[in-house]
């Protein structure tokens, strides 16, 4: 007899299934309170990793203090990725495992226990999934299932496992037949579902749990896979074609992807994400193991058959239902609209930093779709005038972006006000839009874009829509912009022309992630001369008399290297760059000029360019160009790059004006 | 009764006891019509397999850019593949895949056998608790794991050293396959193992093992003579559970090592959005793994009669 007392020994002697439980247990809290534990934001992107004594690198950032697990190439926290991908990644796992389970365990009881043509065609649909490699077919369904999202994706992984399942449970089900109580139960006239329910599916149950369980860690192995050439669920870093595409909501699969991109000394970047996968697929496997020793008739480790049926149901119950409220989590969450997504948004600026305030919402609409938004984009101001974009690809909650210093959508930020409220919803305003004009616009160029942005610039007394629709056609790209009143669409639009508050130049941050690791390279500032103004916001269309757009009278950029990618990556928190206010000469920059810090902790390693450039007009470039004006040669552009060569840094100018161009360079004190 | 002649049997062979006590003894040929059926069940699989995954490929590289596919851009142009048939294509994957293939399915083969042997065998609990957790931890961990692995030990070796200990990876370098090999045959000789091990124990507690036993047999005989040959047709179909494991794991290995068999082959073709190559390599897949399930039949009929019956 197998009492309570020796089960749990038994249990406790089981190595492979108390590794397993004790697994489990993590996985399960990881699924529940990873993104909580995470120490940073996991969608973060940083362009310069910095720590404590104004260390610095360029990401991917090694394991240290700040990072344990270090950072992926986007600069993104690896140990925050992984504790806040678990919910996603153990989701899916569940429901293509829901899926497998009813396709396998559905046509296995059906074809088990009915034979004959069921049988037949059953076995046959079996035979012929079996037939292909699972990676293979679910590679070639996840590609042609891509539009679908989630649904697609898990469908894919879903479809191909189910043979194995089914072919076992049709195999016991034939067995079970032929026992003298399920035969009992056919003679006394029961039902066909009474006795499969009653008399055969229990004495399943620890087998179909030992079955499910290393299916779960089947389909995860799958998603690794996948992951690792580039097929996942929720964006990521993968290379399309030669560009890079990022984003979005981490997932374990998703962070392997792009690997064999990276460079050879960049690889250990996807050994996190794969070594977790393992983990979770050999925890998996072994309570798979661990079960199968418990219920073997031969094993020594044999559980008592009360003891089996109770912890194979519950396990067995526990593993539907979770899948059942993961399904229904993970699909319910697929699709937001303006409201919700605005709700998150706001949700993620306060995890980058308190204060934020939405300045814009923008709604991308595809030509084809004017109902879905093709994707959603929020724009956020600190009061230091940083700017934050969270973004929603395809309006999906599981597809978040959130990037620093990201304009996608031309919103010229500093243009703009902190949104006042609004009443009416961006489809109405899109509706009423179509009647001014954008439904004949749409009918003149059938592959238009639109986008609908709400907001609120200086001097408008209210928020507007401002829907585009914009079109590419033989004579050009082609406009339409059309203000709507957000208050009332039939109201007009009240502004009063006043001077922006500041006139203030954009400053550009454009890095090249894929170079040199640690060391700053360039920072580069180039002077150009571009008086007049620009009607940005509205284009040629708009109001007349409403000109935001300041002239760009500097450019910043910061360079790390000499970039094979050029990536413009507007977003780290850290780096730190030079407004300039606009139509100013460039030798009055140095009293202007200022950089601005973000953690009052980290030393930022700044150089002051205008005294840079000062130093070399002093060095001999304002003598070259007073000799250069003698020429003829008055109008000149200078670029000026500074550059940290082997641990000193140097400030290079090139000037140029008409067919002359000279190089000068310096030694510059780092501060 | 009459005895002897050449047409008759003589006392005591099966034929003779058949007819005197009605039990039929002979050991049967191979039941043919049961082969023949299964020959015909698996052309008619892999002629549906062949189409339902021609159909998929077509429609899917039909809508989607395969330039842009995520792969397309790391697997590059086709050069192991280029200016050949379809037929040399495949040939060439074909001779390539099976360097990996057959040392992977005879190591993993012999490895799980002897290591059976060993642990029924040896009386010492601590080399079967090693045998056991070894095989547990190794039918555990997929290939993939197991690449991934030594992938990346030989990348922190050669970015420290700046010695490739084992240049089997880089398509353009006709490497060596230890490392492709070792990856596919661990699981598949953790299988092996814990399937004929399962048998094993089982046969030593049968009534003519203990019978065998009692009139005095060595244990070595004991598993020689009769545990061994009834774990054969277990084995068989763990060796042909190892083909499928093999086969499976074949496209995504070859991928990690840059092998440019029928695998990596796949995933080419798919990346330059070629149907036919991609259907005559998925198509592959399957005609090798419905020989194996044929030959295993025929194999398993062989080594049981009473799979005969």
């Amino acid at each position: 007899m197998y009492g309570r007392v020796s089960d749990l020994s038994r249990i406790v002697a089981n190595v492979p299934l108390m590794i397993g439980m004790l697994g489990l247990l993590l996985i399960v809290l990881l699924a529940l309170a990873g993104e909580r534990l995470a120490p940073h934001d996991p969608f973060v992107q940083r362009l310069v990793v910095f720590y404590e004594g104004g260390r610095f690198t360029t990401p991917p950032a090694p394991p240290s203090e700040r990072f344990p697990l270090g950072t992926d190439i986007l600069g993104r926290d690896l140990f925050s990725r992984v504790l806040a991908g678990a919910r996603l990644t153990l989701t899916l796992a569940l429901v293509a495992l829901l899926i497998r389970t009813v396709l396998g365990v559905g046509l296995g009881l059906l074809a088990g226990w009915r034979g004959g043509l069921t049988d037949r065609a059953a076995t046959a649909a079996a035979s012929v999934l079996a037939g292909v490699p699972q990676f293979a077919l679910a590679l070639i369904l996840a590609l042609a299932l891509a539009p679908y999202g989630v649904v697609g994706f898990a469908i894919a992984v879903a479809a191909v496992g189910w043979p194995e399942l089914m072919q076992s449970v049709r195999r016991e089900v034939l067995h079970l037949r032929r026992a003298p109580w399920v035969e009992a139960a056919v003679g006394l006239g029961a039902q066909s579902g009474h006795v499969v329910s009653q008399h055969v599916v229990p004495v399943l149950a620890p087998q179909l749990v030992v079955l499910l369980t290393l299916q779960a860690g089947a389909v995860l192995l799958l998603l690794a896979e996948l992951g690792f050439v580039g097929m996942f669920i929720a964006g990521g870093v993968a290379y399309y074609g030669g560009e890079p595409v990022r984003d979005h909501t981490p997932e374990w699969g998703q962070m392997l992807a792009g690997a064999r991109a990276y460079r050879l000394e960049d690889q250990w970047v996807v050994a996190v994400p794969a070594l977790v996968l393992v983990g979770v697929i050999a925890v998996l496997n072994l309570f798979g193991q661990g079960l199968r020793a418990a219920s073997s008739p031969h094993s020594p480790l044999r559980l008592g058959p009360t003891t089996m049926h109770l912890l194979s149901r519950a396990l067995l119950a526990s593993i539907l239902i979770g899948a059942a409220a993961g399904a229904f989590v993970a699909f319910r969450s697929i699709e937001i609209d303006f409201a919700e997504g605005l709700e998150r948004a706001h949700a993620a600026a306060e995890k980058v930093e308190p204060g934020y305030r939405l300045v814009a919402g923008v709604v991308r609409l595809d030509a084809a779709d004017l109902v879905r938004p093709a994707k959603l984009n929020y724009y956020f101001r600190s009061p230091n005038r940083r700017l934050l974009r969270v973004g929603f690809a395809g309006a999906d909650a599981n597809a978040a972006e959130t990037r620093p210093f990201h304009d996608e959508d031309g919103i010229h930020d500093l243009q703009l006000m902190p949104l006042g409220e609004w009443s009416v919803e961006w489809e109405a305003a899109l509706a009423h839009a179509e009647t001014l004009g954008g439904s004949e616009f749409r009918e003149g160029y059938p592959a238009t874009l639109t986008r609908v942005w709400l907001m609120q610039a200086h001097g408008w007394s209210h928020p507007v829509y401002l829907i585009e629709y914009s079109a590419a056609s033989v004579e050009g790209r082609r406009f339409l912009r059309i203000p709507v009143n957000a208050l009332d669409v039939t109201a007009p639009i009240e502004f009063s022309l006043v001077p922006t508050e500041t006139l203030i130049g954009r400053a550009r941050i454009a890095a090249f992630p894929r170079l040199e690791r640690g060391v700053i390279t360039a920072i580069r500032a180039r002077y150009v001369s571009e008086p007049g103004l620009r009607n940005e916001l509205w284009g040629e269309d708009g109001p007349a008399g409403v000109l935001f757009s300041p002239p760009t009278p500097a450019e910043v950029t910061m360079r790390f290297g000499d970039g094979v990618q050029s990536v413009d990556v507007h977003f780290d928190l850290r780096a730190g760059f030079f407004l300039v206010p606009s139509g100013l000469d460039p030798l009055v920059l140095p009293e202007l000029s200022e950089s601005i810090p973000v953690e009052p902790s980290v030393q930022l390693p700044t150089v002051d360019l205008a005294q840079a450039f000062l130093r070399l007009e002093e060095a001999g470039g304002r003598e070259m160009r007073e000799q250069w004006k003698a020429q003829g040669h008055g109008e000149w552009v200078a670029d000026m790059v500074i550059l940290v060569e082997e641990a000193r840094l140097v400030a290079q100018i090139t000037y140029a004006a008409g067919p002359l161009e000279r190089q000068l360079r310096l030694e510059l004190d780092s501060d | 009764m009459q005895q002897g002649g050449a047409s008759e049997p003589c006392a005591g062979s099966p034929t003779t006891v058949t007819r005197e006590v009605g039990v039929d003894l002979r050991r049967p040929g191979l039941h043919w019509r049961h082969l023949g059926f299964a020959l015909l069940e698996s052309v008619a699989t892999l002629a549906a397999v062949a189409v339902v995954v021609t159909a998929l490929i077509t429609w899917t590289l039909a809508h989607v850019d395969a330039g842009r596919l995520p792969f397309a851009s790391v697997v590059g142009p086709w050069p192991p593949f280029e200016d050949l048939s379809l037929l040399e294509a495949v040939a060439v994957g074909v001779s390539r895949s099976a360097i990996l293939v057959v040392p992977a399915l005879i190591v993993s083969l012999a490895i799980g056998l002897l290591s059976a042997i060993t642990y029924v065998a040896t009386s010492s609990p601590w080399l079967r608790t090693l045998l056991w957790s070894l095989a547990s931890i190794g039918a555990s961990l997929p290939p993939f794991f197991w690449a991934f692995l030594m992938y990346l030990t030989l990348l922190f070796v050669a970015t420290r050293t700046g010695v490739w200990v084992l240049p089997s990876f880089g398509l353009y370098i006709q490497g060596h396959p230890l490392l492709p090999i070792i990856a596919l045959t661990l699981r598949p000789a953790a299988a092996i193992f814990l399937a004929v091990t399962a048998v094993l124990e089982e046969v030593q507690h049968g009534e003519f093992i203990r019978a065998a036993r009692a009139r005095g047999l060595s244990e070595q005989r004991l598993v020689a003579v009769h545990a061994l040959p009834n774990s054969a047709a277990t084995a068989l179909s763990a060796v042909n559970s190892g083909l499928f494991a093999i086969v499976s794991a074949l496209p995504i290995i070859e991928y990690i090592f840059w092998w440019d068999g029928a695998g990596f082959g796949f995933i080419h073709a798919l990346a330059i959005g070629d149907v036919d190559a991609a259907a005559a390599f998925a198509v592959l897949f399957a005609v090798v793994l419905a020989l194996s399930n044929f030959a295993s039949a025929v194999m398993a009929q062989y080594i049981d009669p009473r799979m005969r019956r």
